[in-house]
């Protein structure tokens, strides 16, 4: 019997493709085409593409500052959530799995408390006690890690999960290895996947933050680019394409080289 | 030779006692398996004597130490698990030579003695493939090996057969006994299986309810079983009666004899009416109704005989030998 053609499955996935290439294609045209808005039309498709969006963007003195500040909060803030997280995870799979549900609800917090909460929250507990979290950039770091909880938690969970760490555990304690060792040599290793997806993810998240930034001055890639966007909107929007572009890419990379390697531990994304 | 020592140990969870006084000795270089059904406590005895679990009660003794709170890895025990435990990222190789690594063994040493191993377990052309990519079969050899590379005093096997199918099964079956044997590593074995239990162990350990019924060598515990349960459990058995009373016997010593021959005969013997013959490849079964008695006997004959007997053909059966007294 011949396979009928699978129109559905086709008619998803090009209205998918659609939805999220048809708003890029027209970021692409409105950062890069030296053309009025008003003019943006069929007959203006191909003229004057240029990319001096990028160049004037580059060239501003507050861009790479703004860039290196978010880049670096992006770095630190996946260090302290992985080496919050990582242990936190272990132990609910290994002996606390009671404990799940708290860990779970703690880590959807975020959603829930609004990022002004949050800060005049924060702010006004520890302006006396630890006056840097308000004033510093690196005050910041551990606002971003609770904003980056409920998707490292969710994708460390599944990636846990997805190996059968107590047997694991078990077979490494009985060849006679310690406890640091089974995490460094036996646990992480196996959950390689899911930390690499975590890790990404956390990064996203910080280098896309603008509210807690914008409340606290601080001048991050975001708040950059919403300040820019009044004197140079075409290559704001330049940037925000290629850093779209670019996690897109790191995405599907991540993705490619999981299934690559052939491992049946999943990426974990959180559902 | 390293001997393990089970001494009056209890273990409770809540109030299920898993291991209820348990008393065993598994002598040095010997195979003892652990055989009983589903939730009998085999488990938590292995996982008490690698160190995962600790008794409420009594003690654990290996090789002359008291050993009941000693850590997993001070306990220099191999242990094969009854779930996968391959380490998924690394490869055969790296496997098997975690133990020796851990124990800092120079790389020279190590990669000798693991190719070596691999060789005894017959997989040493897999050596580079990754867990993933090995059958079932090999995984459990892959782990074999892993537990015994390092020279453990004592091998812990739990159910390491129970996600083979039959083929696989006795293959790997016969190269844990054929390594035991080479290495005379103190082996204690779980399985819920009595046809493996027999066919492996110097003794064998029939367990019920957290509890030793008997610890005898194979051929007692299947011919001169200690109690019904351990009778009942361990192949199969007709319930007849005798002029003693009630009595267990074993469907192979009943025999199928000529009906006069069998009112003459002294001892246990019946006379009924053959209801089926069936084929079952190297034996028969030839099930007889006794009208007098009310029973049904399926008596085990070769498939010469069975051609002789037809469905409704008077026919006498003799009990050889009485396997338990009830
Ligand atoms: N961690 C635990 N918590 C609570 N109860 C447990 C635990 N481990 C075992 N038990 C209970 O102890 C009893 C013995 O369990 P065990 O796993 O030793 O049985 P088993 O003989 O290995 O069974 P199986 O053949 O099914 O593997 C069972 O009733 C089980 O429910
Ligand atoms: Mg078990």
């Amino acid at each position: 019997m011949r396979r009928r053609f699978p129109v559905w499955e086709w008619a998803v996935i090009g209205l998918c493709t659609v939805f999220f290439a048809a708003p890029m294609l027209a970021m692409a045209r409105f950062a890069l085409q030296k053309v009025p808005v008003a003019l943006l039309g069929r007959e203006t498709l191909f003229s004057r593409w240029t990319f001096s969006g990028f160049t004037n963007t580059l060239a501003d003195e507050s861009f790479l500052p703004a860039l290196w500040l978010s880049t670096r909060l992006g770095i630190l803030t996946v260090a302290a959530v992985l080496v919050l997280m990582v242990p936190t995870v272990v132990w609910l799979n290994l002996t606390a799995n009671n404990w799940r549900p708290v860990v779970e609800v703690a880590s959807t917090l975020p959603y829930i408390v609004p990022p002004i909460a949050l800060v005049v929250g924060v702010s006004a507990l520890f302006r006396d006690v630890a006056p840097w979290m308000v004033t510093t950039d690196y005050g910041m770091i551990p606002l971003y890690s609770m904003l980056c909880l409920p998707f490292t938690f969710r994708t460390l969970d599944a990636g846990a999960r997805a190996t059968d760490m107590r047997t694991l555990t078990d077979a490494g304690r009985n060849l006679g290895a310690g406890p640091v060792v089974i995490l460094m040599k036996v646990i992480i290793p196996g959950m390689r996947t899911s930390i690499t997806a975590a890790a990404f993810l956390g990064f996203a998240v910080v280098m896309g933050e603008y509210a807690i930034a914008s409340l606290l001055l601080r001048r991050t890639l975001p708040a950059y680019m919403v300040e820019a966007q009044g004197r140079e909107p075409q290559g704001s929007m330049a940037v925000a394409l290629a850093l779209l572009v670019l996690t897109s890419l790191i995405f599907i990379l991540l993705n490619r080289s999981d299934r690559t390697s052939g491992r049946r531990d999943t990426i974990g994304l959180p559902a | 030779m390293t001997t393990l020592e089970y001494g009056h140990v209890t273990r409770r969870f809540g109030n299920v006692v898993a291991l209820d006084d348990f008393s065993l000795t598994v002598p040095g270089g010997k195979l003892v398996t652990l055989l009983g059904p589903s939730g009998c406590g085999k488990t938590t005895a292995l996982r008490i004597a690698a160190g995962f679990d600790i008794p409420d009660g009594g003690r654990l003794v290996m090789g002359g130490h008291v050993v009941s709170h000693v850590p997993p890895r001070r306990r220099n025990a191999g242990m094969v698990f009854q779930e996968y435990s391959l380490f998924p990222h690394m490869t055969v190789a790296e496997n098997v030579g975690f133990g020796l690594r851990i124990r800092k063994v120079s790389p020279a040493t190590r990669s000798r003695q693991v190719s070596e191993m691999l060789e005894l377990v017959q997989i040493g052309h897999l050596a580079g493939r990754y867990p993933h990519q090995l059958s079932g079969g090999q995984q459990q050899r892959v782990a074999l090996a892993r537990a015994l590379v390092f020279e453990p005093s004592v091998l812990l096997l739990d159910e390491p057969l129970s996600a083979l199918d039959a083929q696989v099964r006795t293959e790997v079956r016969d190269v844990i006994r054929g390594l035991q044997f080479r290495l005379g590593t103190t082996t204690l074995f779980v399985t819920h299986d009595q046809e493996e239990a027999i066919s492996v162990s110097d003794l064998v350990c029939v367990m019920k309810d957290g509890r030793p019924h008997q610890v005898d060598t194979p051929e007692n515990v299947y011919m001169r079983p200690a109690t019904e349960f351990v009778a009942r459990f361990v192949g199969e058995t007709i319930e007849v009666p005798t002029p003693r009373g009630r009595c267990l016997v074993r469907p192979e010593n009943l025999v199928l004899v000529a009906p006069e021959e069998a009112r003459a005969m002294p001892g246990v013997t019946f006379v009924g009416h053959a209801t089926s013959v069936r084929f079952n490849g190297s034996t028969c079964t030839v099930t007889v109704a006794v009208p007098v008695e009310d029973i049904v006997l399926n008596v085990k004959v070769l498939p010469h005989q069975a051609t002789l007997t037809r469905v409704h053909d008077e026919v006498g059966v003799v009990a050889t030998s009485l396997t338990y007294a009830l």
